[in-house]
């Protein structure tokens, strides 16, 4: 039972990541642009304040094409405190279906579609599809997913969808020339689905301190309903 | 001291002279959107061999390019560049003399 559990609580917290590693939201995916053979990393933290949930979180995209980028995660659970370490090795395709651009502007739509292999043996590997959005104008940023796993084998379903607001604070006008550093304000709503269970939505409130070349990010993560768990997010984004 | 002025005199004028070989090219770009983003517009750009300095306007939507004395580039590369980079490319200015 107690196994179980954990395999639960492991599943939920992969879940609690984002697989993004642009600028954009805390735990939203994003559909802004990588360069061909860009490479942007982002290491996250999320500490629950449910039993043993710690979680380390590797993410890697690579710019395949302008419009194809690989996400590659791997979620690592503190062994110390909790019990399995790694969880589902995720791929995920994403393909920019879409893209209209306006100065200080821009709407994208992007494909995402992929695999979870777990590490575990109790898991089974799930095949991931669904889409994101990205519309940004001016000082305000927002991105929508929604994202299907389909379970093979023994494997349940699970399901995510993000709604997330990224607002500008500073600085409030761009200087004329030379890319700036930005603290950005972030508000996010969220949903986890796990077959058998009712899905899980929540509230995420951070901000984002963005350098031209990396990120660093935090933020509190609040179920509104099922759980009642209280999460704390931290982590940086580098752009190679 | 009069030797002095005589060679700043000529630093001057030898430095105008080759600001003048120097060519600034400016090209509108939309949707440009955070600097994380914008960064690898910036990456992109500045691995032409041609250019020697790279500066974003996040405020204008614009590049400003600075060329390697004697360098040229064709506006066609330019956008090719910001289009691979994943951003819209518009029209290429050659703004050496306003600058």
């Amino acid at each position: 039972m107690r196994s179980h559990r954990g395999l639960s609580c492991l599943v939920t917290l992969a879940c609690l990541l984002g697989h993004t590693a642009h600028a954009g939201g805390l735990r939203s995916l994003v559909a802004l642009p990588l360069e061909p053979g860009g490479i942007v990393t982002r290491l996250q933290v999320v500490d629950s304040s449910s039993p043993d949930n710690l979680l380390v979180s590797g993410t890697l995209l690579y710019g395949l094409t302008t419009r194809q980028t690989l996400i590659f995660n791997v979620p690592y659970r503190d062994l110390e405190r909790g019990d399995d370490g790694f969880g589902y090795i995720t791929g995920l395709y994403r393909g920019t279906v879409y893209q209209h651009d306006e100065p200080n502007a821009t709407r994208r739509i992007a494909v995402i579609g992929g695999i979870r292999v777990p590490t575990d043996s109790k898991l089974d590997s799930q095949i991931s599809a669904g889409m994101v959005a990205t519309m940004y104008k001016q000082r305000s940023e927002w991105d929508i997913d929604l994202v299907w796993m389909q379970g093979l084998g023994r494997g349940g379903n699970n399901a995510r969808y993000d709604v997330s607001w990224q607002y500008r604070l500073t600085p409030s006008e761009y200087p004329e020339w030379g890319i700036p550093t930005e603290w950005e304000s972030v508000i996010e709503l969220g949903g986890r689905y796990a077959e058998g269970s009712e899905m899980v939505h929540q509230l995420t409130v951070g901000a984002l301190w963005v350098h031209p070349s990396w990120v660093l990010e935090a933020g509190v993560i609040q179920d509104l309903n099922g759980p009642d768990v209280t999460s704390f997010l931290l982590g940086i984004r580098k752009h190679f | 001291m009069r030797q002095l002025f005589i060679v700043a005199v000529l630093l001057c004028l030898s430095a105008s002279v080759f600001g003048a070989d120097e060519t600034v090219l400016e090209i509108d770009i939309d949707g440009m959107t955070c600097p994380f983003c914008v960064y690898s517009l910036e990456k992109e750009l500045g691995r032409l061999s041609e250019v020697k300095q790279v500066l974003i306007s996040l405020k204008s939507n614009k590049a400003r390019l600075t060329l390697r004395e004697g360098a040229h580039i064709d506006s066609d590369t330019l956008q090719e560049v910001v289009l691979r980079a994943g951003f819209t490319p518009g029209e290429v200015r050659d703004v050496s003399e306003a600058n």
